[in-house]
């Protein structure tokens, strides 16, 4: 057995506990990114935070957190209420925390309050970093200054099957009686995977052939928007190459992805009606072009009877019978009819047809 | 592709279509007009109209899945 002067692990933790919380001994309140976050059955919040730094946002810090049931019951709610979304991998936040270390479970902050106002300011400002960063890379006009075709009717639409919002659609597109192929790409529309998930959807749907790319989310609660914020889905929106129309449905601010698609509109519903109108309006230019088609035919008809009575006229005014009976008479010798008097020679027989009957005639000078 | 209904009719858009019928009731306003060929005019106008509403109208609206296309494409 060693003599070695030593001390055990639990009174070494212990050590380490004490100088840690001697350290911190107040609530501080800290800014940082959620890297994950779950709550378990019970109730406890565990989250993990980290600090990102450099150009490949390379983590610099983790630590982990946890808001007990007693906190977290209150907390939740409330940054909902406030952000109009749920705390989500990758939000940054301003957390009040007091540093605990425990001998088995080791370091870890245990949140107290949390500042939804430094949420928002954040998401505010990378919304606007985003914005700036699509317009000076020319690329923010791009899907919507793409012509819509006049009948649209091929449709291509990145939803989720299972979703509420895309049975909405599905159920006002078939009750406006219009004819559309609709071919549906499943993706994600919510959470942490939305956006790699709608991505691909996107580039499955450029391989095809269609007419517009309908974009609508599952609808439900107005819990996670953060994907149609971000830089890469706009990005991508704001190049396809086919015009994108969004019904994301927003009860506040416009996403990014509604600023840079072709059309936006606030709900499936009202993108349903949207399609439905256009084919309305095209059909109602064919049927405009079948009612002046009639009425022209109809025109051209008597247009064409009048000048064919006009006609047979003229040619009744002109029939010999009819000159005749107006009083005038035909003068011919040996069967040649004469129209000019110096032809003729004292003693030439003439034949004078009259409208009833015929007379000879010498010419006497 | 699964489908092939709407994009077939004799390779006619709508656009083509709706120059052909402009044409044909701007050729009835002319005179003197063609009344041998008036009648056949008038009728291939009313086809295209008729076919075009066909076109898009209909009672059912067809779905399909990018899954079933990519396979039956494999």
């Amino acid at each position: 057995m060693s003599e070695r002067k030593h001390i055990s692990l639990v009174e070494l933790q212990s050590i380490v506990k004490y100088s840690v919380e001697a350290a911190t001994p107040l609530p501080l309140w800290v800014a940082a990114e959620i890297g994950e976050i779950h709550t378990n059955r019970s109730g406890h919040c565990y989250m993990e935070l980290v600090e990102k730094g450099g150009d490949n946002a390379v983590p610099r810090a983790r630590v982990s957190a946890v808001a007990w049931r007693s906190t977290w019951g209150a907390l939740q709610p409330y940054f909902v209420s406030e952000t109009g979304s749920d705390l989500a991998t990758g939000m940054k936040v301003l957390m009040r925390v007091t540093v605990s270390y425990h001998e088995l479970y080791g370091l870890s902050l245990v949140v107290s309050d949390i500042d939804p106002l430094y949420t928002i300011g954040e998401q505010q400002r990378q919304r606007q970093e985003t914005i700036a960063r699509l317009q000076r890379e020319g690329v923010y006009d791009m899907n919507r200054s793409l012509g819509i075709p006049t009948a649209v009717q091929r449709v291509a639409v990145v939803s989720s099957a299972t979703a509420a919002g895309y049975q909405d659609f599905m159920n006002e597109l078939a009750a406006l009686g219009f004819r559309f192929e609709i071919t549906l790409f499943d993706a994600v529309m919510q959470g942490h995977g939305a956006e790699e998930s709608i991505i691909e959807a996107l580039e499955k749907v450029a391989g095809g052939d269609f007419d517009v790319v309908i974009l609508v989310r599952g609808g439900g609660a107005q819990s996670d928007l953060a994907a149609f914020d971000s830089y890469r889905l706009a990005n991508h929106v704001a190049q396809f190459p086919l015009p994108i129309v969004a019904g994301i449905g927003h009860d506040k601010d416009l996403s990014i992805v509604d600023m840079v698609a072709a059309v936006s509109l606030k709900t499936p519903t009202a993108v349903a009606g949207w399609l439905a109108d256009r084919l309305a309006q095209l059909l109602a230019r064919f049927e405009t072009l079948g009612i002046i088609l009639k009425e022209r035919t109809a025109a051209a008809l008597v247009r064409e009877k009048t000048h064919l009575d006009m006609l047979a006229r003229l040619v009744e005014s002109r029939r010999p019978a009819a000159i005749l009976a107006l009083g005038f008479a035909i003068a011919r010798r040996n069967g040649v009819t004469i129209t000019d008097a110096s032809t003729l020679a004292p003693g030439d027989m003439l034949e004078i047809e009259f409208a009833h009957g015929k007379a000879k005639t010498m010419v006497n000078g | 592709m699964l489908f092939v209904s709407i994009n077939y009719m004799e390779n006619k858009t709508y656009l083509e279509a709706l120059a052909e019928i402009e044409e044909i009731i701007a050729r009835l306003g002319r005179q003197p007009c063609d009344v041998d060929t008036l009648a056949e005019q008038v009728a291939h106008a009313e086809k295209l109209i008729a076919h075009c509403r066909e076109r898009l109208l209909t009672t059912e609206t067809s779905l399909s899945d990018s899954h079933l296309e990519t396979s039956v494409n494999e």
